[in-house]
This record gives C-alpha cells, sequence and structure tokens, in this order.
C-alpha cells in the first residue's frame, strides 16, 4: 500500500510540480495513474521511490515513512524507471546479480527467478552480453526483470509499456496482473487513456500538480461525462494516443 | 552557404557547456570556480613568471637567455602533445556525440576539423600559463621591438597546431586498424594505449638526439654564447626549432624566414590531418559502437554464474567495472596510473648521461637523504591518488542515471564507502606500479618497498575523500558524452591541484625540518592519518547528508 498525504514539490522556488497531493493506493489492485505530459507524475513517482524529496507531506509505503525510514521503505520498493539506458556497460547477468546483491536476495531465491523470468521475457539467450547490444525494449526487459528478482510487495512504474513489443507487452500485463493476485501493490503511470481502461482496477488522474480524481473505473466514466474540467483532460488523453 | 565545420565547432563548445567550469549554481561550484581564477591561476602564472626571470638573470651571464624560450616552447608542444592524445583517442572516437554526427551529410574533415579545433582551444590554457609569461618577461628583458610581440602572438596561436595534428594522425592510423576485429570493445582499448605509447616512444627518440650530443660538445656550444644552447632544447620538440629562431631574431631576417616555415608547416600539418581525415576517419569510427557480444549465444550457467556478494563488495566491484570496461574512463582513470610512473621516471631513463643517474641513485641510497626519499615516494602517491580522477568524478559519472542510486535500498554511507573504495584501489594500483618502477630503475631498498606497501593507502585514502567531497558538492550531472564527466570536469582539476599542493607541502616539510628516515615516515604517517580522520568525518557526515539531497 502507497499513503501520500497533503505531498508538495516545487521546483527552483517557483514551478510547482506537486500540489497537496493526497492518494491512498490499496493493495491487490492494479492502481494507473493518469495525466497528460507534464503533469506531475514522474515529479510524484520519484518522491514515492526517494529519488526526491518532499518538500512536505508524508509518504508511506507500507506504513513506512520514506523520510524517516528510507531504507526499510525502498526495500519494499520495485521501481521500474522510463529511462532503461542504465548500466550499459554492465552484461544482462551483471546486472541481475548487481540487483539482486542490493535487495539481499538469497541464491536459490535469485536462480529461481532469474531462470522463469528469462525465460517469460525470452531474454535468456542474451544475458551473457552487455546491456549496451540490446535493443530498447530489451532494456527495458532487463531493467523489469532486475526490479522483480527481488519480489517487491510494491510494483512502481513509470510509462512501462511505452517502446514493448506487442507481446512483451501482454506478458509484462499479465505479470502485473498475478503480482496483483498475490496482494502485492501494483503502481503505474501512463499517459494513456485507453491502456488505463483496459488494465486498471483503480485510476487516479493528475494535472498540473493536483489530483482530479481518484476511483474505479466505472466511477471515472460517470464523473467523465458530469464534470467539465475532467472532460477537458479526457480529451486530452484521447486525442493523441499512441 | 555557412562553413559547416564552424558551425559544429560552435555546437560541440556549447554542447559541452562551454568549458565545463560552471557546473551547478550552487554557492559551493561559484565560490571553486572563484578561487580558480582569482587565486590559483594568478599565483601559477606568478611564480611562473618569477622562475623566467631569475632562469633569465643566471643564462644572461653566459649568454644563454634565449634558452628560456625554447624550453618554454617545448614544454608546451610535450605537454600538448602528452595531454592532446588522451584527449583526441576520447574525442575522435568514444565520444558519444560522434552517433549523433555520423548521420548528418558532413564529411570527415569536417568533423575532424571541428573536433580538432574545440581540442585546439583548450590547449590554449596550457599554452596560456607557461608561454604569456615567458615571452613578456624575454620580451622586457631583451628590450625587443613591436614585431616581436607579433612573432609571440603568432607563435601562441600556433603553439598546439603541430602537437596536435601529430598526435591525431598516430591515433587515427592506429584505430583505423583495430576496427577491423571482431574483438572491438577489447581493441578499441588496446588501440588507445598503443596510441598513448607510441606518442611516449616518440618523445624518448627525440630526447635521444639530446644524449647524443656528448659532453665535450656541450662545453662548446656553452662557451659559444649568443644563444647557442637553444639548438638543443628545442630539439627535444621537433617544431619548436622554427618558432624559437623566429623569436629570438624576430629583427632579423632569418627571424622572418623561421616563422614563415613555422607557419607553412602548422598549415602543411593542419591540412595533412585532414587529408588523411578524409582517408581514414569513418573507417576507423563507423561500427565502433557496435558491441563484440552479439557473436555467440549462450544459455547462462544458473550455478557458476548466479551468486550472492555483500552490498559494498558488489556495488564497488560494478564501480570498478565500469572504470575499466568505459574506454573514456579507463583511459583517463586506470590508465593514467601506468602512464604517469613512466612519465617521472622518463627524464632520469632519457637525459643525462649515466653518470647523473647513478649519482642519483648514490644520494637515494646515502643514509643522510632518506628521509627526502620517503616525503618523495610520499609525494608521488598523493600526486597519484589526485590524478586519478576516480572519486572527484564518481557522482558526476553517474549523470542522469543518479535516480538508480537514490532508489537503492542502500544507506549513502555505503555507498560513499563503495565509492571511495574504488577509488582507493585504482590509486593502489598505481602505487604498485610506482613502487615496482621505483625498484628497479631507483633501487629502493626491498624493506622501503615493504613499508610503503603497507602505509601508501593513507595519502591515497586522503585524496579519495577530498575527490569526491569536491563531487558530492558540486557534480556535473548534465552530460551527454562520458568524456564531459570525466575530462572535462573541473572537479578532477580540482583535486589534482589539491594532490599537487599536499605533494609539495610533503617535499618541503621535510626538507625544512630536516626528518631523518625515522621521523619523516613516522611523521608523514602520522599527519596524514590525521587528515584522513578529519576528511573521513566531514565525508561521512556532511558529505552523507549533500547525497541524500541530490537531487539528480
Amino acid at each position: 500500500m502507497i499513503e501520500l498525504i497533503n505531498v508538495n514539490k516545487t521546483y527552483g522556488g517557483t514551478i510547482k510540480a506537486v500540489d497537496d497531493l493526497t492518494l491512498e493506493v490499496p493493495r491487490g489492485q492494479i492502481f494507473g495513474f493518469l495525466g497528460p505530459n507534464g503533469a506531475g507524475k514522474t515529479t510524484t513517482i520519484k518522491m514515492i521511490t526517494g529519488i526526491l524529496n518532499a518538500d512536505s507531506g508524508s509518504i508511506k509505503i507500507n506504513g513506512i515513512d520514506i523520510k524517516q525510514n528510507p531504507i526499510a521503505a525502498k526495500r519494499e520498493i520495485g521501481y521500474v524507471s522510463d529511462n532503461p539506458n542504465v548500466f550499459l556497460r554492465l552484461k544482462g547477468i551483471e546486472y541481475l546479480n548487481f540487483m539482486a546483491d542490493m535487495y539481499d536476495v538469497p541464491v536459490r531465491e535469485r536462480r529461481e527467478r532469474i531462470d522463469e523470468l528469462s525465460k517469460r521475457f525470452a531474454m535468456e539467450n542474451v544475458l551473457r552480453n552487455p546491456i549496451q547490444s540490446y535493443s530498447h525494449g530489451m532494456r527495458q526487459k532487463i531493467i523489469i526483470m532486475g526490479v522483480l528478482v527481488h519480489n517487491p510487495p510494491v510494483w512502481i512504474m513509470d510509462e512501462p509499456l511505452t517502446g514493448l513489443d506487442p507481446k512483451s507487452s501482454f506478458i509484462l500485463k499479465e505479470m502485473m496482473r498475478e503480482h496483483a493476485n498475490e496482494n502485492k501493490t501494483v503502481f503505474f503511470s501512463t499517459h494513456v487513456l485507453d491502456v488505463a481502461e483496459k488494465l486498471c482496477d483503480r485510476v487516479a488522474i493528475i494535472n498540473k500538480g493536483k489530483i482530479l480524481f481518484s476511483g474505479t473505473l466505472p466511477e471515472m466514466k460517470e464523473r467523465f461525462e458530469k464534470d467539465e474540467s475532467l472532460e477537458k483532460i479526457f480529451l486530452e488523453l484521447t486525442s493523441d494516443e499512441e | 552557404m555557412k562553413n559547416k565545420t564552424l558551425t559544429l565547432t560552435r555546437i560541440l563548445l556549447r554542447n559541452g557547456d562551454g568549458f565545463g567550469i560552471k557546473q551547478s549554481n550552487t554557492g559551493v561550484s561559484k565560490f571553486l570556480y572563484l578561487f580558480f581564477f582569482v587565486v590559483l591561476v594568478p599565483v601559477l602564472l606568478f611564480t611562473v613568471t618569477r622562475f623566467q626571470i631569475s632562469a633569465y638573470n643566471t643564462l644572461a651571464l653566459i649568454g644563454q637567455e634565449g634558452v628560456i624560450v625554447s624550453w618554454a616552447l617545448s614544454l608546451v608542444s610535450i605537454f600538448i602533445f602528452f595531454f592532446g592524445i588522451f584527449y583526441i583517442v576520447s574525442s575522435f572516437y568514444f565520444s558519444t556525440d560522434i552517433e549523433g554526427l555520423l548521420h548528418l551529410p558532413l564529411k570527415p574533415l569536417q568533423i575532424i576539423g571541428a573536433k580538432f579545433a574545440v581540442i585546439t582551444l583548450y590547449e590554449y590554457g596550457i599554452a596560456f600559463v607557461i608561454l604569456a609569461p615567458t615571452l613578456i618577461v624575454y620580451g622586457i628583458k631583451s628590450s625587443q621591438s613591436v614585431l616581436f610581440y607579433l612573432y609571440s602572438a603568432i607563435s601562441f596561436i600556433l603553439a598546439p597546431i603541430i602537437p596536435l595534428a601529430i598526435g591525431s594522425i598516430i591515433v587515427m592510423v592506429i584505430m583505423r586498424f583495430t576496427n577491423l576485429s571482431r574483438y572491438k570493445d577489447l581493441l578499441k582499448i588496446v588501440g588507445g594505449m598503443v596510441a598513448i605509447f607510441v606518442g611516449l616512444f616518440v618523445n624518448i627518440m627525440t630526447t635521444r638526439i639530446l644524449e647524443g650530443t656528448s659532453t665535450g660538445q656541450l662545453e662548446q656550444l656553452l662557451l659559444q654564447g649568443e644563444n647557442s644552447l637553444v639548438k638543443i632544447t628545442s630539439a627535444v620538440f621537433p617544431s619548436t626549432k622554427w618558432a624559437t629562431d623566429a623569436l629570438l631574431s624576430s629583427n632579423a631576417l632569418n627571424g622572418f624566414l623561421n616563422l614563415l616555415i613555422f607557419v607553412a608547416v602548422s598549415i602543411g600539418a593542419f591540412l595533412l590531418l585532414l587529408y588523411l581525415a578524409e582517408l581514414l576517419y569513418f573507417k576507423g569510427v563507423i561500427g565502433l559502437s557496435e558491441s563484440s557480444g552479439s557473436g555467440q549465444t549462450k544459455i547462462v550457467d544458473l550455478e557458476r554464474e548466479i551468486v550472492k556478494g555483500s552490498v559494498i563488495k558488489t556495488y564497488t566491484l560494478v564501480e570498478l567495472k565500469l572504470l575499466f570496461r568505459t574506454p573514456i574512463y579507463f583511459l583517463n582513470c586506470v590508465l593514467i596510473n601506468f602512464i604517469f610512473p613512466l612519465l617521472l621516471l622518463l627524464p632520469m631513463l632519457t637525459a643525462g648521461g649515466s653518470e647523473d643517474f647513478s649519482e642519483l641513485i648514490a644520494a637515494i641510497q646515502g643514509v643522510e637523504n632518506k628521509g627526502m626519499v620517503v616525503a618523495v615516494i610520499f609525494a608521488i602517491l598523493i600526486f597519484l591518488g589526485g590524478v586519478n580522477g576516480v572519486t572527484p568524478s564518481t557522482i558526476s559519472r553517474e549523470g542522469e542515471g543518479l535516480f538508480v542510486k537514490k532508489y537503492l535500498p542502500v544507506s549513502y554511507k555505503d555507498q560513499i564507502t563503495a565509492k571511495v573504495l574504488s577509488g582507493l584501489i585504482i590509486g593502489y594500483i598505481g602505487l604498485i606500479t610506482t613502487l615496482i618502477a621505483a625498484f628497479i630503475f631507483i633501487k629502493i631498498s626491498l624493506s622501503l618497498v615493504v613499508i610503503i606497501l603497507l602505509t601508501g593507502w593513507l595519502p591515497i585514502l586522503f585524496t579519495s575523500f577530498t575527490g569526491i567531497l569536491i563531487d558530492l558538492n558540486n557534480p556535473k550531472l548534465n552530460w551527454v558524452s562520458e568524456q564531459q564527466a570525466v575530462k572535462q570536469n573541473m572537479n578532477v582539476l580540482y583535486n589534482i591541484i589539491i594532490g599537487m599542493i599536499f605533494a609539495v607541502l610533503t617535499v618541503v616539510a621535510t626538507l625544512h625540518f630536516k626528518w631523518g628516515f625515522a621521523t619523516a615516515l613516522v611523521m608523514i604517517i602520522a599527519i596524514y592519518a590525521l587528515l584522513n580522520i578529519l576528511t573521513g568525518s566531514l565525508v561521512y557526515t556532511k558529505g552523507v547528508k549533500v547525497f541524500a539531497e541530490l537531487e539528480g
């Protein structure tokens, strides 16, 4: 579970990226974080994962405060960023071992998971190659594998489906569902309404740093028809689909 | 139509954040920047000026005052040649901006022309610090005419061209052939190393010309006066002879002719470089960034290749792997540990006769001087620790990937420990190569070797601490090319300067207090232990806090 209470973040003293944001992401569901470009999605995610410090407010991961107990909170999280171009000089297998060591995963467990994940993502033949030789989609897959190797109670992703081929995209969605079914938290951002509609149990819509809506999908549809400001966002989210 | 080479030069300069000096808008960055230009550069200029004035006065007694000009020109050429080769390999072949350039409709000569221009601009810094004071001292002292200053300006502008053109040609020829094989990753590093060693070899060969002059001839030259010694000092680097002759006889026709030759050879070298660029560059660079891993595919051996390690050990190993595998980091942070001990010993191996050399060894082995030996070895170690640039670029090298280090469930304290360890280990490689060189060539005793092996990590740890402190407070995270993270990172330079200052202080203190062997050893170890406690505690209190607050 992720709880954000009255969280604020201002860049450079003037630009308010996140404005008094309060949000609860429950376990056992796939939660979509929806909003147009520049709405504050990535900033929010970076504060949840400990990459950015919030100016004020509190953020708790499964009840652990990220500010007061950062290491314990980070252990709960697996984070897939929107930038897969990291550790390019390492081989795939070296990267997975590195991540497993950082999250203190026992040898047996990591062997089983790496074996299973590499087969599912069809990556077993490239793990010995440097990540630099991977395509964009393969880089995304190795990052996702690096996150799942420690089987995180809270799985957070920033625009995870951009750049994946249909098959990998399907497998990822399948894994998100399995993860949620194990009563874990799955939270991801997207700027495409269609993706959220097909995948999520719950969504939150953010624009200009403020949460405009948070609830289930049917509730969202109902609100879209009544609320004018939401309707505008709806148009922004649907007019330029990928 | 606008000149594409000039446009590209401007873009390359801007893309590299100008000269990479102003790295962020923090108070620390501004302070370091001001300190560099208001204190360090003037002090350096002042020191060179004072040195050259006294050198002029002494040399004028025997009619050899022109030596200061040829000496300065030679030194500038050698410096630019050595540092330039590192730079050329990085910039022409390993810089990530190349991929963005190769698909543009640009000719090789335009890319190389622009990159060469950028490197030349950077090298003017080195040239200025040495040449400007020297030429002004010589000009005023020997009451030269306006013509001398005009010639000086031309010589200054052209000074980097020939050394850099020679370096570029060596690099391009070698890289043309290392790109042939399937094992590119390995070969491109080997290619870079070969280029640097060829550079060293060229220098040794030219210095051998000096050795060919016997003592008798030398005395004769000395007695001749009228700057006859210049013949030898300007022979150190081939091209400096013309510039020297032009400057020393700027009022005669001979001077003008030499200036013409110097200008012509410089332009010729540049044109030859452009011509060779057309022939060699694309063949050397295209496909270089392809990874060699895509050949055979093998399934991972789960039992053997999936193993568990402690957090700090794994983190440190990854830091080291990235340093060794990223060609630019390898050339600048790792290879330098092998090059510098060689450079330090080079003058002993090439200059003077064997007589001077054996005298030097005798002096080192003399009991009364042993305090100095300890001081000099520690000075070399602290200099080496400063020069490798591992910790002063450790945060900067993360670049836009810094966010990974922020979400990992590893305390900033442990991350800093791993980063300092990687600097310490690389520095220790330099310590071992230096010790081997010193043991073989200067014949230091085995007991001293053991003592240094056991205590030499102290000064290296100190520069690792100062390096990471600087980089934490002033990281350069917005870079597009790995080169900018180490080569155009002022933090590396700041730490080199810290290393130099403490190297000099170590020697000066030993001299001043006339420490013997045991005293020097105990005092130096004690002082560096204390310095480590001070900087270490700063790193683990304030440093950790700064890391926690860093937002990429």
